[in-house]
Parts: C-alpha cells; structure tokens; sequence
C-alpha cells in the first residue's frame, strides 16, 4: 500500500499482491519469448533485437516524466497539508467542484499518489464531490502529462487540446454527478477512520519514501505497458493490427480494453498511445482519457483507500463518462 | 520489497541510465536531444536510492513488487544491447508520410540546399518525399548525397532509414529503392549502413514502398560507400 495511505493497515493488500503477481508473471513471460527466445528458435533474432529496442526506448522516453511528475507529487502530499487544500475551495459545492477539477492542473499528481491524497482532503473537511473531481482531474492533465503528451504526439498539438478538454470534462461530470447521486455514505466510513489517523514519519522521511514507492510502482506497470506494446509490434501481424485499427468500433475498444489493462501512470501513456501509430488519433485518444481515470491498479486502489461497495459504483460510472467525453472531443476536434 | 532492494533498484537505475546518457546509446532509442532529461531523472532515482539505502530515520516501508520488472529493461539494455531499430522494423513499419504529422515533417525540409563537392545532402526522408511529391519534385536528374541502411523488399534492394517522432517505438519508415547497385560494390547484406551519390530519374515502383502500398522512388546508385552506424540513426 501507499506510504501516503494511512489506510494502509485496514486495505485488503492480497487481491492487488495476486493482480501484481499475474502482472509480473504475463510481463515475465512474453518478454522471454520476445527476448530470449531467440535462441530457442521461437523468433528469430532481428524480431527480438526489434522487442528489445522498443521496450527500451519506451521505458527510457517515459522515465524522466515518471520522475518528475512523481518528485512535484509526492512533494505536494507530503509537504502541503490537507486543510489548506479545502480553504482554497469555494463553499458551494458545485463551484468547489470546478475549482478542485482546475487545481488538478496546479498540483500535479500521478495517479497512484492522487488516490490517497484525495481521501485525505475529503477526510480534511472537503465535499467528497469535489475530493474525487480532484483525483481524476490532478493525473490526467498537470502540466507534466501535457508536455509528455505534446512531445509524444510531435505535430499534433491538437490531441493536446484534446486531453485536457475531455480529462477536464470527466473530472467535472463526475464531481457533479457524485454530488447528485448524495452517496457519500458509501465513503463515509473510511472517512471517519482516515480523521482518526496521524501521520507518520518525518515529512522528509514521508517525502523519499512516497517518492520512491511511486517510482517502483509506476515503473513496474509502465515496464508491462511497454512490454506489450512491444509485443504488439515485434510479434502480431502488420495485417491483423491493421484490420483492428482500421475498424472504427473495435479499434475504440481495443484502446479502451488496452488502457485499462495496462495500467500505466499518465505521465507515460501518451508515448505508448502514440507508438500504435496505425490506430485513430480518436482511438488514441481514448487510450489517453480512459487509462488516468479507471484501470487494474487504480481499482485495486480505490477498493483499498475507499472500500468495495464505493469501487462498485465508481468505477463503472467513470468508464462510462470518460469513454463518452473522449469520444465526443476527439470527434468535435480529432 | 524491503528499503534496502528497492533502494538498491533505483541505484542501479540511476546508474545504467546516467551511463547510457553519457555514453551516446540512449540516442539509438529516443532523441538524441532529450538526453538531459534522462540524466536528470537518472539523479534523481540514484538520490533517492542512495537515501533509502542509507536512511536511518525510518520506518519500515514496503515497496511494491512490481517495481522489479524494471530488471527487465535493465537486462535488456546492460546484456542484449539491441541497438537501434533497423531492417526488420523498416519491413514492419508504416510509411512516414502516412501519420498525422507527417505535413510539419515534411515542411521541415522544405529547402533544397547547395551542393557540396557536387552532390545535394539530404536526409533520406526528404530526397524520398521529393521524388514521390509532385509539388515539391524538383529532384529529377539531381545528384544527391544520402545515408541509410540497406533493406529489401520483394528482392529488390532499398535504402532505409527509420523516422521518429519522439521515441523508437512510434517509428515510421522512409524507403528509396536503389538501382546500379552492382557496379556501386553491392549487393549488401541487409542492416548494412551506406553513404550513397544516386540521382532520381523519374522512375517509380507503384504501390510497394510499404506494407500499406505506397509508391517508392528509384535512385540510380553512381557511388556507394559503407559507413559505420551514426550517432543518431533516425531521421
């Protein structure tokens, strides 16, 4: 669990330990064949020269957006305390909502960071409607996830544009639907529990330790999306990749699938996006919008920050809107 | 995953990155000029390390395990060592000129230079996009100068040269086919870098510069010399 996450006694750690073990075991298994399998005469060795540097240069091109979006984060949960958080916010909750969306920009955060400090502004005194509008808004579209973006998408600064109108566009829906649907019963519980808590450690201490918890955390399942998509481009026929890419709905689903399976932080996504360069910039796009928002390791820790009847409501809703809003700006601009 | 493997891990991290950053190989996967940036996430993780390692004022943390599959493209850039993309990718990859920002790239070189010692110097991608282009086809009967590694498709022998955006894995290739190449010293086994004089006549193969069917210029071959593999192998 998450140093930052005072939760971390009262998580159920098994379920993620197993989702991180057949992570690590799929990863594990498709880069042997793709690297060492060469020599049994599984593929021949320009296709594993070929897996080799694209996993590389994936791993290689992501990292100093990782580390930095990481450092500011972890900074952010570890030096600022929750309750100024809320003193910025407007006291109508819709406003509050706005605002907490905007902030995602100012404070970056990756993903695995966000999570919990969500939990810990809403356990601070901040409308939950607005704590969670944060958690999807601080990953998607902080500065560092839009420079890496525009770096990865090179002369296409539209898909930019893009990000941040359909990410923004999701924090917003969510943060206002939430607050409609009035279930802030579901969370009310880990709340009361997380007030409880004090914090350990000195902030230095909490500093490097988040820092580098993230680091190894993100790292892992950035090396998994890298992994496959190496795969993708070493091993699966040009055809068949060309056939899905080229069908509109199957190509938006194997993006969405994709993006949640993988699991990479939003610092690294848009570099896997823009390496399936037969797919639609829509496609891709959706790939961008849905992965910050909902996959494998963000359920695994939203189930262990806020509990699994709050996930059983979450996750579905966010799916939903993210792919409709990413559908709907990629075709008004893309 | 206790403080002392994870702190070593990201040592180690740091480590391998700085190395490749100062060695040069990091340009055969990413931008050359994006170098920086990785010696500085390079400190970082090796700071952050060396703290872990050494920390006294703590407790115990537990890292995540998945933080490990990090030895898999540690082992691939310390033992494997795969270089930069080269003949089999350019056989996979989608034609340049067909991505989303294939317009700036291609405005990028707009401007046809003076010859130097009586041959234009080009990048492959240009002489390949002038030749093919109506508009900016002011190639024909020129003498250019190109560098590329040789490929082949359906026997016939082409020089290559891989396109990047920002990394290796959003790779595009370029493709110019080559003629004469008997008398230039050829032919060459594929992945063979070259420094040619060609000049474009006019002539095109139709439909097989890529798997997507893009039409490819034939340059007849005056002189051909093998170079070793540049710096920076991507256009």
């Amino acid at each position: 669990m998450h140093p930052l996450d005072p939760t971390a006694e009262t998580a159920p750690p098994q379920r993620a330990g197993r989702q991180l073990a057949a992570g690590v075991a799929v990863a594990a298994a498709l880069a042997t064949v793709g690297l060492w399998g060469a020599d049994s005469g599984l593929v021949d060795a320009p296709a594993a020269r070929h897996f080799g540097t694209v996993l590389i240069s994936l791993t290689v091109q992501a990292f100093p957006f990782l580390v930095g979006g990481i450092i500011i984060a972890a900074a952010v949960a570890a030096f600022v305390p929750p309750g100024a958080i809320r003193k910025l916010l407007p006291r109508n909750e819709h406003a509050a909502i706005g605002v907490a969306s905007c902030a995602g920009f100012g404070l970056p955060g990756c993903e695995c960071a966000s999570v919990p400090l969500s939990a810990r502004i809403a356990s601070a005194g901040t409308p939950p409607a607005a704590a969670l509008a944060f958690m999807l808004a601080a990953p998607a579209i902080n500065p560092i996830v839009l420079v890496a973006t525009a770096v990865a998408f090179a002369g296409q600064p539209e898909m930019v544009w893009a990000r941040l109108a359909a990410s923004l566009t999701v924090a917003v829906a969510t943060g206002a639907i939430w607050l409609k649907l009035g279930r802030d019963d579901l969370l009310a519980a880990r709340l009361e529990r997380l007030q409880a808590t004090s914090e350990k450690g000195t902030r230095r201490h909490r500093f490097v330790s988040a820092a580098s918890h993230d680091i190894l955390h993100a790292g892992g399942w950035l090396v998994v999306g890298a992994t496959v998509a190496a795969t993708i481009q070493t091993l699966v026929p040009t055809a068949i990749v060309q056939t899905v890419a080229d069908n509109w709905w199957l190509s938006i689903a194997v993006m969405a699938i994709l993006a949640i399976l993988l699991s990479i932080c939003s610092e690294a996504d848009a570099f896997v996006a823009a390496s399936l360069t037969r797919f639609s910039p829509t496609s891709q796009l959706v790939f961008m919008v849905v992965g910050p928002v909902v996959d494998l390791k963000l359920i695994a820790m939203q189930i262990g920050v806020y509990g699994r009847q709050f996930a059983r409501l979450f996750v579905p809703l966010t799916l939903t809107i993210a792919l409709s809003s990413a559908l709907t700006v990629g075709w008004l601009v893309l | 995953m206790g403080r002392i493997v994870s702190g070593l891990l990201l040592v180690v991290l740091g480590a391998t990155f700085t190395r490749m950053t100062l060695t040069g190989v990091h340009a055969s996967y990413v931008k050359d000029s994006f170098g920086w940036a990785i010696l500085a996430a390079a400190a970082a993780a090796f700071a952050l390390g060396t703290h872990q390692v050494l920390a006294t004022d703590t407790a115990e943390v537990h890292h995540p395990r998945i933080g490990l599959l990090f030895l898999l493209p540690l082992a691939a850039i310390l033992i494997v060592e795969p270089g930069p993309l080269g003949a089999y990718a350019a056989g996979r990859a989608i034609s340049f000129t067909e991505t989303a920002g294939a317009d700036n790239l291609l405005l990028r070189y707009a401007d046809l230079p003076d010859p130097v010692d009586g041959a234009i110097e080009l990048p492959l991608p240009a002489a390949y996009s002038r030749a093919v282009d109506g508009e900016v086809g002011d190639l024909e009967g020129r003498r250019v100068r190109l560098e590329g590694f040789i490929t082949r498709r359906d026997g016939q022998l082409q020089l290559s040269r891989m396109v990047i955006s920002c990394c290796a894995a959003d790779a595009t290739a370029a493709h110019i086919a080559l003629s004469n190449t008997d008398t230039a010293g050829g032919p060459w086994p594929d992945d063979t870098w070259l420094q040619i004089e060609a000049t474009f006549e006019g002539e095109l193969l139709e439909g097989t510069g890529t798997p997507s069917g893009w039409d490819i210029p034939v340059f007849t071959l005056e002189h051909a010399e093998p170079i070793p593999q540049p710096r920076n192998p991507y256009a």
